[in-house]
């Protein structure tokens, strides 16, 4: 399963448990953010044990963005059913500062950003 | 809108003695069309203003130019998406103002807005200052879960939070129904 859009790609791959975001996603709101949202959704259905969100080729992410996946960090923990595993990249700035708070919202998401 | 003019938080009227300033005026009804537009301005400027900041190697006191890149792309690209998404009042102009100085770096965004929803804006305005922003933040992200983002703060929060930026506003009466609204973002030049 994947998006494309004129700035990114977003994937979603069975064997591999992982959700996969490439290039720069600043839509411009929660109806333009639908479409990703409902992708985590699906990933989130099929998954089992561990579900990687892998942001390492994600140059930018607005906070529109950032708030989809916090939001689906929280339904993720209310669910109960599957762990979130997020990949971050040291050298992009927002995934230093911004990729930890996730763990704000449920502290058993694992953060490894190399 | 009660008061003709009210100032929150960490606002300068002109800054003294930039380094370099850069002005863009621009239809928000344009950035709204051609939404990438926003993120290339934000992209733009950075660049720009990252030729000030000093390769890592050299970065022992200021941040380095690709974090300065990194961080001016992220700040900008959320003030400027706010302005074209909340302008709905007067011609709809956009002005994007920066200011480089030894210490800091300013963006002062002004838009309009009506009366109502400057009204409201001023509302989340203090609402932010007031917070703790990370209690905020965790409290907004919780509690919005089923709703519409929109007018959440969340933004703003970010910045605050994530960025260390220090956030100032400026309502002011431009007319009947007619606010117009600037929000400043000072960033350090120096590792937060």
């Amino acid at each position: 399963m994947e998006l494309k859009g004129e700035d990114y790609l977003v994937t979603y791959s069975e064997t591999k448990d992982a959700v996969e975001f490439f290039g720069t996603v600043r839509l411009r709101d929660s109806s333009d953010y639908a479409a990703i949202g409902d992708l985590l959704e699906s990933a989130h259905r099929n998954a089992t044990g561990v579900l990687v969100l892998d942001f390492r080729n994600l140059q930018f992410l607005n906070s529109a963005g950032i708030n989809v996946i916090s939001k689906f960090v929280i339904s993720t923990r209310r669910a109960g059913a599957v762990m979130l595993k997020v990949l971050g990249n040291s050298a992009i700035t927002w995934q230093q500062k911004s990729l930890k708070n996730l763990q704000k919202l449920w502290p058993l998401v694992q953060i490894e950003i190399t | 809108m009660a008061a003709k003019v009210q100032v929150f938080g960490e606002y300068v009227e002109e800054a003294k003695k930039p380094l370099s300033q850069a002005l863009l005026v621009i239809d928000s009804k344009e950035l709204m069309r051609n939404w990438r537009t926003v993120s290339l301005s934000s992209d733009f400027f950075a660049k720009y203003y990252s030729y000030y900041f000093p390769y890592k190697e050299k970065a022992k006191e200021r941040i380095s130019r690709d974090a300065a890149e990194n961080s001016i792309s992220f700040v900008l690209n959320e003030l400027i998406e706010n302005t074209a998404k909340y302008s709905n009042a007067g011609d709809q102009t956009v002005s994007i103002r920066i200011w480089l100085l030894e210490e800091d770096i300013i963006f002062s965004l002004s838009n309009f807005v009506t009366a109502q929803l400057g009204e409201s804006f001023a509302k989340l305005a203090r609402e932010i200052l007031e917070s703790n922003p990370e209690e905020l933040y965790v409290k907004r992200l919780e509690r919005n879960t089923q709703e519409q983002e929109g007018g959440s703060g969340l933004g703003y929060l970010t910045l605050i939070n994530d960025y260390g930026i220090a956030l100032g506003f400026k309502f002011e009466a431009a007319g009947p129904d007619l606010v117009q609204v600037t929000v400043q973002a000072r960033m350090k030049c120096k590792e937060a």
